[in-house]
C-alpha cells in the first residue's frame, strides 16, 4: 500500500507492545520509547531512510514509561520493576534514582525544578533529584497514580477511581486542587498544555476531556469533554480507549490516538476536529510532537483493550511512525 | 360537610364567584360561602385570619388523644377548610394534607372504623383527591373501615356503576346487605334502585366481570374485603398503571390480589372470619405525595442532564428525548453495552473488557497495563524484597544488564536468593520449580564473583553467535526452562560454560550489533516484500478490472450494444499483455446512443493507424493500462481510437455520459478514478502541439497501481497547499502532461507589479477600456516549447484575493484575425490556415494572475472538462486554455465571456424596477437554476466539487444566437437553441477531486465562515458535498429573493437538525417546486435515502426537483413576458452595461 509520502516507519521497533513514546525537548530527531520488551528505544528519527536505533537500554521488567531530562544526554524511565532509573544514553551509564512499591507506571520531568517525578500503583508521587540521584520527597496519593503530566509549576496526577489532583511543585505537601475527572470512566492519560492554561485527559470510553488549571468560575466554565475513536460496526457504536494524547508545541492543538489505530487531531480552542489521518495497523500506544512541531510519532501496538493479550505477543504488530507535518498542519483555526 | 343554611342570603354575593367554588355534593351553606366571599376584598386580611384559626385548629388537635371524641376536632377542621376554601384544594387550605392525616390517624382505631363521620371523611378524600378511587375504597375494605355503613357500600356501588363496572357494583350491594350495613333500609333502597337501572339498561357481556359470580358468594364479602373485594377488584391495576408510574404500596398488590382471586374463588362463604384481618401486606394506601413522588424530579447535580420541559404526565411525546441518562453503575457494568443516552442514538459498545477493568470484587480498578502485566504474571512481584536478597550479587553485576532481568511468571517465593541478570533464567526456574532450593540463601559472594568471572567471558563472543544464543534463550524461556531450572539450581557453583553461553550477560555489550544485523534482515525482507506486494497488486488489479468491467457494463444498461462491449472489454487486457494490435473485428465500437454523431469513417483507418502510432509507447501503456481502474480501460481505447481524427473528439464512452445511460453509469461507479482515463486522448494532441515529444512518455510511465486514493486521510482540510502538493507529487498523469501546462519552477516571472500598476493606472483614466488597439497595456509573453504566447493586458475584469482577473488579448489570434482581413474573400485556404491557428482561441481571453501561484484551479477545471467529455454540462465550465507557473506567479489563461455573472443579473433586476418587485422573474430564476443543478449534478458524479459556488462565481453563457433557430418553447434537452443559453462555472480554486480522497472522506475548512458557507462548516461539522448544494442554495436564494441566504435550523424529528430558508415566498411563486429544491439543498444528508449507496452525492434527490421545475418551464415559459424574451431582454442589458 502506499504510504503518504509524509510518513514513515521507524526501523528496529521495539519487540513488544509499546507503552510510551517521547521526543526529546529539545532535538526533533531523538526519539524515546519505551516498550514491554523491558528495553527504553533511543532512537533517530533522522538517520538513514527510516531512522535508527542508536541504543537501548534496559529493565529488569517492562517499562512503563520514558522522559527526557534536562537535555538529549538524559534519559528517565520507569517500569514494572519499580525502579526509577536515569540513563546516559552516551555511556549506557545507569543510576537507580529509586524505588517505588509497586510499577511505576508514568515519570515526566519537570524544567522548573529541575526535578524528575514519578507516579506508580503503589499510590504515591516521588520526586526526585537527578543531579544527586536521591529522591527528595514522596506524597502518598489516595488511589493508584495512572498518568501524570507537568508544566511549568503545575503537576497533573490522574489516579484511579477518577481522581485528578493538581500540584503545585513548588509546594507538594498539599494537593492544590483535587478534582473529579470529568469523564465517567478511568482516565488514561493526561497530557498539559503546552501554554501552561490546563490540560487534556482521555478515558478508557472514548471521550477527551479539556480543563483548565484556573479554578475561577469563568475558567471552569470553560472545561468540556468530548467523544471520539468511536466506529460504527454494525448498527452499534464500538466506543475505543483514547490511549494517547500529545499536544501541539507551537498551536497548542493536539492529537489523540484511540484504540481504533486512529489518530485525530483536535483545535481545543475552536473545539473541533483538524484531522484525522488513516488508520494504524493497531491501536495506537503513544503520540509524542517533536519540540518544533514538525513531526508527530505514533507508537502502534496492539493494545489490551479486549483483555486478549495473553502474553502472546505479536512483534511483527509492533510499529512506531513518524509522521512529517505538513506546513500549517496542526495549524487551529484562527492562528 | 358545610352545616345547615336557615337565613336567606343575597346570591348576588356568590354570583361573582360561583366560578371559584367547588360543587360539594351536599351543597355549600350560602351563608358561610358569602361570609368567606365578602371577605374576600382584603385578601391579606383573611389569611391572616384563617392562619390563626388554623393555627387554633392545630393546637386543639395536639391535645385531641385526650378527649373523648378526638374525631370531632378534625371533622370541624375539616368542615371549617371546606368551607373558608371554597375554591377547594389550595395552597392555603391544604386539605388533602388535612384528610390524608386524618384518616391515616384514625385507620386502626376500631371506635371509628364504623362511625360515619369518619367514612365520610374517607370518601371525601377519595371523591376529591384520590387518583384510584376504587383502589382505595378496596383498602378500606381491607381495614375493615366502614364495613357496617351502608355509606360505605353506596358510595362504592356508585362509583363502580358510574364507570361500567356494574357486576362489580352489584357485588358490592350484595355484600353490604349481607353485611347488614346500618342503615340497611336505605342500602337496600339504593339496591333496588340500582336493580331497576340495570333492568332498564342491562349488563352487556363486554362490561368487566368480577372473578366470582355475586350470587355464589353472599357473605364471602368477609374474606372478600380482606382480599375477595380486592379480588373483585383486580382490574384497578390497570387504569393505575397507566395513570402514573407504580408507587410502593400498590406495587405489591396484583400479586396480592392474584392470590385473592384465585383462592377465593372456591372459598366458602364464611361470616366474617377475614375481618380480623387478612391485611398483611396493605398496611398503607400512600399519600398523595407519596404517589407523585416518581413524577416529581428530584434534584441532583446538573451535569449532563436535560431538563425535562414537562411533568411526566406524557412522556410518550418527548420521553425520548429527554431520557435523564442513567450512569451505568461502574463497578456493576457487567456487559459492555451501554445503554444509549437517549433512544435515538446508536448503541454504543466499549472496545475495552469492562470486567477487567473493573473487576467485580473490591473497588479496585485495574488499567491495561496492570492487566497485560497480571496476565503476563508480572503483577504483584515483590520487587523489593527480590531485590535486597540480590543485594549482593548486585555489586558483581556488570552495569549493562541482560535483557531478561530476573524473569518470573508467577509471584515468587522469595526465599530463594536470586542470582543476578544472568541467571534470571535461572531465578525464575528456581521460582516455579518444585525442586526449587533454599539452600541457595547460602550463597556466598565469592562464590557469585566467580561464577560470574565465568559467566563473563562469553562477552568476547562473536556477534552472531550471540544472536544466535539470544534466539535459543528465548526459546528457553519459553518451554524448556523448568528443565534447565533443576540443573542449574543444583549446580549453581559450577555452572558448564553452555549454560553460560546461552546466557545474556554479554548482550548489553553486543546489543548494538545483534540490532544492526537484525535491521539489515529486516530492511531487506522489507524490499523483497513491497516488490512481492506490488507485483501481486498488479495483478489484483488486472484481475479485478476483468470481472469488474463486466459488472459496470451491466450497471450501464447499454442493452443494444451491450455484446459488443463486451468483447472489448474481455479483450482488452489480452491487447494490453500482448502489446498487439487489436484484431479488427473487435474494435467494432459500441453504436453511440442517442444523437451522437462520431466521425465514423476515419475511425477504422485512424485506428490502426494509432496501434501503430503507439507501439513505441507500448510498453509503458501496458503497464498503466494495467495499473488503471476497470471501465478506464475501455473508456481509454475508445479515446486513443479517436485520437487520430483530431477533430474536438467528443469520445464515446465520455459521450455515453450524456445520456441517461451514462449519468447512472457514473452514479454507480463513482468509485471508478476515470481521471486518468480521460487524460490519454490529450496526450496526442500535445504531441502534435508541442514539441515535447518525450513528454507522452513520461506521462505513460508505469505507474503505482492507482487503487489507492492519494489521500488517505479520513478527515482533513482540502484547500491545504501541503495536501496539494502532496497530490501534485502523486498525480497520475503528471500534471506537466497537461496540455497547456507550462511550468517553470526555477524561473520567477515579476511582471505582477508592473501589471497591477499598470491596471490601477487604467481604473484611474477609466479611459477607453475596451479598445483594444490602445496598446498600452503590458504585455505578457510565455516562452513555451513551440514558440512565444504573448498577451497584451488590456483591463482589469475582476478583482480576488489573489487573484485578480485581467482582460487580455492573445496576439496569436490577434495577427491573425489581422491578417485574415488583409486576405482575400475567397481565399478559403488561407482562411482555414488561419483558423487552424488559432486553434479555436479567442482574440480576447481572460488571464488569471495567481500570487503565489497555484496549478489547482487549472487541474480541477480540466479535470471537470475531462470527465465531462461531451456531456451538456461541459459547456457549463469555462476553458481553461494555458496555465503558465512560475516560482513566483501563476497565470492561468481562460475563455472569456464578457456578459457578466449571475450577481449582475440579480443587480440588474434589483435596479430595473419594471421587473417586479426588485427581483428576477421567477421563471428566469427556474431556468438558471436548472442550469447550475445540471451542471453541479454533473460534476458531482464525477467527482468533482467546486467548493465555491456563489453568484459571482456564475458567468452568464447567453450565446448570440438567431431567433429563427431559438425557439420560443423551452427544451429540456437543449434542442432548439436552448443549450446556447446558460451559465459557465469559474473560479475553481477551492474545488476538489473527490477522486483523490479515500470514499469516506470528510472535510473541514480553515477559513472564516459566515451565513454564506453550508452550515457545516459555520457549526465546524466536517463536510463534503454540502459546500456545493449549499452555495447552490445561497445562488437560487439570492436570484429568488434578491438578498442573500439566511438559513435556520429545526429540530427534526430524528433529532437531526433541519435547515430551512428564513425568507418567504410570493404567494404566486411554484412554493412547492422551490421547498422541496431548498430542502434537498440544505439539508442533503436527510435525502441519501434514495441514493444508489445511500450517502451523498444525493444526485438523485436533485434531479427529481431539476425535472419537476423543468416540466414547469417547458409548460409555463410561453406565459407573461415569455421566458424567451426575458432572457433576450437581459442579453441586451448585459451588452449594453459592457
Amino acid at each position: 500500500m502506499a504510504q503518504a509520502t509524509s510518513q514513515f516507519e521507524l526501523s528496529s521497533p521495539p519487540e513488544d507492545a509499546i507503552s510510551a513514546l517521547t521526543f526529546s525537548p529539545t532535538s526533533p530527531t531523538r526519539l524515546l520509547a519505551s516498550s514491554w520488551d523491558k528495553y527504553v528505544h533511543l532512537y533517530d528519527t533522522n538517520a538513514g531512510l527510516n531512522g535508527s536505533k542508536l541504543t537501548a537500554l534496559s529493565h529488569a521488567a517492562p517499562v512503563l514509561d520514558c522522559c527526557f531530562g534536562e537535555n538529549d544526554g538524559v534519559l528517565f524511565s520507569g517500569g514494572l520493576d519499580w525502579l526509577v532509573k536515569q540513563w546516559d544514553p552516551e555511556t549506557g551509564a545507569e543510576t537507580t534514582l529509586g524505588s517505588h512499591e509497586d510499577g511505576v507506571k508514568s515519570v515526566c520531568y519537570n524544567q522548573e525544578i529541575k526535578s524528575l517525578i514519578s507516579g506508580s500503583w503503589d499510590h504515591t508521587i516521588r520526586l526526585f533529584d537527578p543531579r544527586a540521584s536521591t529522591e527528595t520527597s514522596k506524597h502518598h496519593q489516595p488511589h493508584k497514580i495512572f498518568s501524570t503530566s507537568t508544566i511549568n509549576h503545575t503537576l497533573v496526577v490522574a489516579m484511579a477511581s477518577r481522581s485528578v489532583y493538581l500540584y503545585d511543585v513548588r509546594n507538594m505537601s498539599e494537593p492544590w486542587q483535587r478534582r473529579e475527572s470529568s469523564l465517567k470512566f478511568q482516565t488514561r492519560t493526561v497530557r498539559c498544555m503546552p501554554n501552561g492554561q490546563g490540560y487534556a485527559s482521555s478515558s478508557i470510553e472514548g471521550r477527551i476531556a479539556v480543563e483548565f488549571f484556573d479554578a475561577s468560575e469563568e475558567s471552569q466554565k470553560r472545561k468540556y469533554a468530548f467523544k471520539c475513536h468511536r466506529a460504527v460496526e454494525g448498527g452499534v457504536d464500538v466506543v475505543y480507549p483514547v490511549n494517547a494524547l500529545a499536544f501541539h508545541p507551537n498551536y497548542g492543538t493536539f492529537a489523540s490516538g484511540g484504540g481504533d489505530g486512529i489518530v485525530s487531531l483536535w483545535d481545543g480552542m475552536a473545539k473541533r476536529r483538524l484531522r484525522q489521518y488513516q488508520k494504524y495497523p493497531a491501536s495506537i500506544a503513544g503520540l509524542s510532537f517533536s519540540p518544533n512541531g514538525k513531526y508527530l510519532a505514533i507508537g502502534s501496538s496492539s493494545g489490551f483493550e479486549d483483555g486478549n493479550d495473553g502474553g502472546e505477543f505479536p512483534p511483527e504488530s509492533v510499529k512506531i511512525f513518524i509522521r512529517e507535518l505538513a506546513e500549517g498542519e496542526g495549524k487551529g483555526k484562527g492562528q | 360537610m358545610p352545616g345547615d343554611s336557615p337565613p336567606p342570603t343575597s346570591f348576588d354575593d356568590i354570583e361573582l364567584h360561583k366560578e371559584n367554588i367547588q360543587p360539594l355534593a351536599s351543597g355549600r351553606s350560602a351563608r358561610a360561602l358569602a361570609q368567606v366571599l365578602s371577605a374576600r376584598a382584603s385578601p391579606v386580611v383573611l389569611r391572616g385570619e384563617n392562619a390563626v384559626k388554623q393555627a387554633e385548629f392545630e393546637q386543639e388537635l395536639k391535645t385531641a388523644s385526650e378527649l373523648d371524641d378526638p374525631l370531632e376536632v378534625w371533622v370541624r377542621y375539616v368542615n371549617w377548610t371546606v368551607e373558608t376554601f371554597p375554591s377547594g384544594s389550595s395552597h392555603e387550605s391544604n386539605l388533602v394534607h388535612l384528610l390524608e392525616r386524618v384518616t391515616r390517624e384514625f385507620l386502626h382505631e376500631d371506635q371509628y372504623k364504623n362511625d360515619p363521620r369518619y367514612l365520610k371523611l374517607w370518601i371525601q378524600y377519595i371523591q376529591n383527591f384520590s387518583d384510584t378511587p376504587r383502589e382505595a375504597f378496596a383498602y378500606l375494605a381491607r381495614h375493615d373501615v366502614g364495613q357496617k355503613l351502608a355509606l360505605f357500600y353506596e358510595e362504592f356501588a356508585t362509583l363502580l356503576e358510574s364507570i361500567g363496572r356494574r357486576h362489580q357494583a352489584a357485588e358490592v350491594y350484595h355484600t353490604g346487605i349481607q353485611q347488614n350495613a346500618r342503615p340497611v333500609d336505605r342500602l337496600l333502597r339504593k339496591n333496588d334502585e340500582f336493580r331497576q337501572r340495570l333492568e332498564t339498561n342491562p349488563i352487556t357481556d363486554d362490561e368487566p366481570h368480577s372473578p366470582a359470580l355475586v350470587a355464589t358468594r353472599p357473605a364471602l364479602a368477609v374474606k372478600a374485603f380482606g382480599g375477595g373485594l380486592g379480588g373483585g377488584l383486580g382490574a384497578p391495576a390497570e387504569p393505575q398503571q397507566q395513570q402514573q408510574q407504580p408507587d410502593p404500596a400498590p406495587a405489591k398488590k396484583p400479586a396480592k390480589m392474584k392470590m385473592a382471586i384465585y383462592s377465593d374463588a372456591d372459598a366458602e362463604p364464611s361470616s366474617r372470619a377475614g375481618t380480623k384481618k387478612v391485611t398483611g401486606g396493605w398496611d398503607e394506601i400512600g399519600t398523595r405525595d407519596h404517589r407523585k413522588k416518581e413524577n416529581t424530579v428530584e434534584s441532583r447535580p446538573f451535569a449532563g442532564q436535560t431538563m425535562k420541559q414537562e411533568g411526566g404526565k406524557k412522556p410518550s411525546s418527548q420521553g425520548g428525548k429527554l431520557a435523564v441518562f442513567r450512569d451505568t453503575s461502574l463497578h456493576h457494568s457487567q456487559e459492555n453495552i451501554i445503554p444509549p443516552a437517549s433512544s435515538n442514538k446508536r448503541p454504543e459498545k466499549v472496545a475495552i473488557n469492562l470486567e477487567l477493568v473493573y473487576p467485580e470484587e473490591g473497588d479496585e480498578e485495574y488499567s491495561f497495563e496492570e492487566l497485560r502485566a497480571i496476565k503476563r504474571g508480572l503483577y504483584g512481584i515483590d520487587w523489593k524484597t527480590r531485590r535486597e536478597e540480590e543485594e549482593y550479587e548486585r555489586r558483581a553485576k556488570i552495569q549493562a544488564k541482560s535483557r531478561m532481568v530476573e524473569e518470573k511468571r508467577a509471584p515468587v517465593t522469595v526465599k530463594t536468593v536470586m542470582s543476578p541478570s544472568p541467571n534470571k533464567g535461572k531465578i525464575k526456574r528456581k521460582g516455579n520449580s518444585r525442586n526449587a532450593e533454599p539452600t541457595m540463601t547460602f550463597h556466598t559472594r565469592a562464590a557469585t564473583d566467580e561464577i560470574y568471572n565465568i559467566f563473563n567471558q562469553p562477552l568476547q563472543l562473536s556477534a552472531g553467535q550471540d544472536d544466535e544464543d539470544s534466539e535459543n534463550d528465548s526459546d528457553e524461556f519459553d518451554g524448556e526452562d523448568y528443565t534447565m531450572a533443576t540443573n542449574i539450581g543444583e549446580q549453581t557453583e559450577q555452572f558448564d560454560p553452555d549454560a553460560e553461553g546461552e546466557d545474556d550477560d554479554g548482550k548489553s555489550v553486543k546489543s548494538d550489533w545483534s540490532d544492526f544485523t537484525l535491521r539489515r534482515n529486516l530492511l531487506a525482507e522489507n524490499e523483497t516484500e513491497g516488490e512481492e506486494e506490488l507485483v501481486s497488486e498488479e495483478e489484483l488489479v488486472q484481475a479485478k478490472g476483468k470481472i469488474e468491467k463486466l459488472a459496470i457494463h451491466k450497471d450501464e444498461g447499454f442493452d443494444v450494444f451491450g455484446e459488443n462491449k463486451l468483447n472489448i472489454l474481455r479483450d482488452e487486457p489480452k491487447q494490453v499483455a500482448t502489446s498487439s494490435r487489436l484484431p479488427l473485428q473487435k474494435m467494432k465500437i459500441p453504436s453511440p446512443p442517442e444523437d451522437f454523431d462520431p466521425p465514423r469513417n476515419p475511425y477504422y483507418a485512424g485506428n490502426q493507424a494509432h496501434a501503430q502510432n503507439r507501439l513505441p509507447y507500448m510498453t509503458p501503456i501496458v503497464e498503466k493500462t494495467e495499473s488503471l481502474p476497470p471501465t478506464t480501460i475501455a473508456r481509454r481505447k475508445a479515446e486513443h481510437h479517436k485520437t487520430p481524427s483530431k477533430s474536438r473528439m467528443p469520445d464515446i464512452m465520455d459521450n455515453s455520459f450524456s445520456s441517461p445511460f451514462g449519468e447512472i453509469l457514473n452514479d454507480s461507479g463513482f468509485g471508478v478514478s476515470n481521471l486518468s482515463l480521460i487524460d490519454p486522448p490529450l496526450v496526442p494532441k500535445e504531441r502534435e502541439r508541442k514539441p515535447f515529444g518525450a513528454k507522452p512518455v513520461t506521462a505513460l510511465k508505469p505507474v503505482a497501481p492507482k487503487e489507492v486514493p492519494i489521500i488517505q486521510d479520513l478527515q482533513c482540510n482540502p484547500m491545504d497547499e501541503a495536501l496539494r502538493a502532496q497530490i501534485y507529487e502523486k498525480l497520475q498523469p503528471p500534471l506537466k502532461t497537461h496540455e497547456g501546462f507550462y511550468h517553470h519552477p526555477k524561473s520567477t516571472f515579476g511582471k505582477a507589479a508592473e501589471i497591477r500598476k499598470f491596471s490601477k493606472s487604467m481604473g484611474r483614466k477609466d479611459s477607453d477600456r475596451n479598445n483594444s488597439n490602445s496598446g498600452q497595456g503590458p504585455s505578457i509573453d510565455f516562452f513555451t516549447g513551440d514558440g512565444v504566447r504573448s498577451y497584451a493586458i488590456k483591463r482589469e475584469l475582476g478583482k480576488g484575493a489573489f487573484a485578480p482577473v485581467y482582460l487580455a488579448e492573445n496576439m496569436m489570434v490577434a495577427d491573425a484575425e489581422d491578417e485574415a482581413e488583409d486576405l482575400d474573400e475567397d481565399d478559403i485556404e488561407g482562411r482555414l490556415e488561419l483558423t487552424k491557428r488559432t486553434a479555436g482561441r479567442k482574440r480576447f481571453e481572460a488571464v488569471k494572475m495567481e500570487h503565489p501561484p497555484s496549478p489547482w484551479e487549472f487541474y480541477i477545471m480540466r479535470q471537470a472538462k475531462r470527465r465531462l467529455g461531451v456531456a451538456r454540462a461541459s459547456e457549463s465550465i469555462l476553458n481553461a486554455y494555458e496555465m503558465h507557473l512560475f516560482s513566483d506567479e501563476g497565470y492561468l489563461i481562460l475563455e472569456y465571456r464578457d456578459q457578466g455573472t449571475i450577481l449582475d443579473l440579480i443587480n440588474i433586476a434589483k435596479a430595473d424596477s419594471a421587473a417586479g418587485a426588485g427581483v428576477m422573474d421567477e421563471t428566469l430564476v427556474m431556468f438558471l437554476a436548472v442550469e447550475l443543478l445540471r451542471t453541479v449534478e454533473a460534476l458531482h458524479t464525477r467527482g468533482i466539487l467546486h467548493g465555491d459556488l456563489k453568484a459571482d462565481n456564475c458567468l452568464i453563457r447567453f450565446d448570440p444566437i438567431p431567433d429563427a433557430s431559438w425557439s420560443a418553447r423551452y427544451r429540456r434537452d437543449g434542442a432548439d437553441g436552448w443549450d446556447k443559453k446558460g451559465v459557465s462555472l469559474i473560479d475553481f480554486g477551492r474545488g476538489i477531486d473527490m477522486k483523490l480522497f479515500s470514499p469516506n472522506v470528510q472535510f473541514i475548512a480553515d477559513w472564516k465562515t459566515d451565513q454564506q458557507d453550508c452550515a457545516e462548516m459555520r457549526e465546524m461539522r466536517p463536510w463534503t458535498y454540502q459546500v456545493d448544494y449549499y452555495g447552490l442554495a445561497a445562488i437560487i436564494h439570492t436570484m429568488l429573493f434578491g438578498k442573500y441566504i439566511e438559513s435556520t435550523a429545526e429540530k427534526g424529528g430524528l433529532g437531526a437538525k433541519k435547515y430551512r430558508i428564513t425568507s418567504t415566498m410570493k404567494r404566486y411563486w411554484q412554493q412547492n417546486i422551490w421547498n422541496e429544491l431548498f430542502d434537498v439543498l440544505l439539508n442533503p444528508l436527510l435525502h441519501t435515502g434514495g441514493e444508489n449507496r445511500g450517502v451523498m452525492p444525493v444526485t438523485k434527490a436533485i434531479r427529481k426537483c431539476r425535472d419537476g421545475m423543468e416540466s414547469w418551464l417547458e409548460n409555463n415559459c410561453e406565459k407573461g413576458a415569455g421566458l424567451r424574451n426575458i432572457i433576450k431582454r437581459m442579453e441586451a442589458t448585459l451588452s449594453r452595461r459592457r
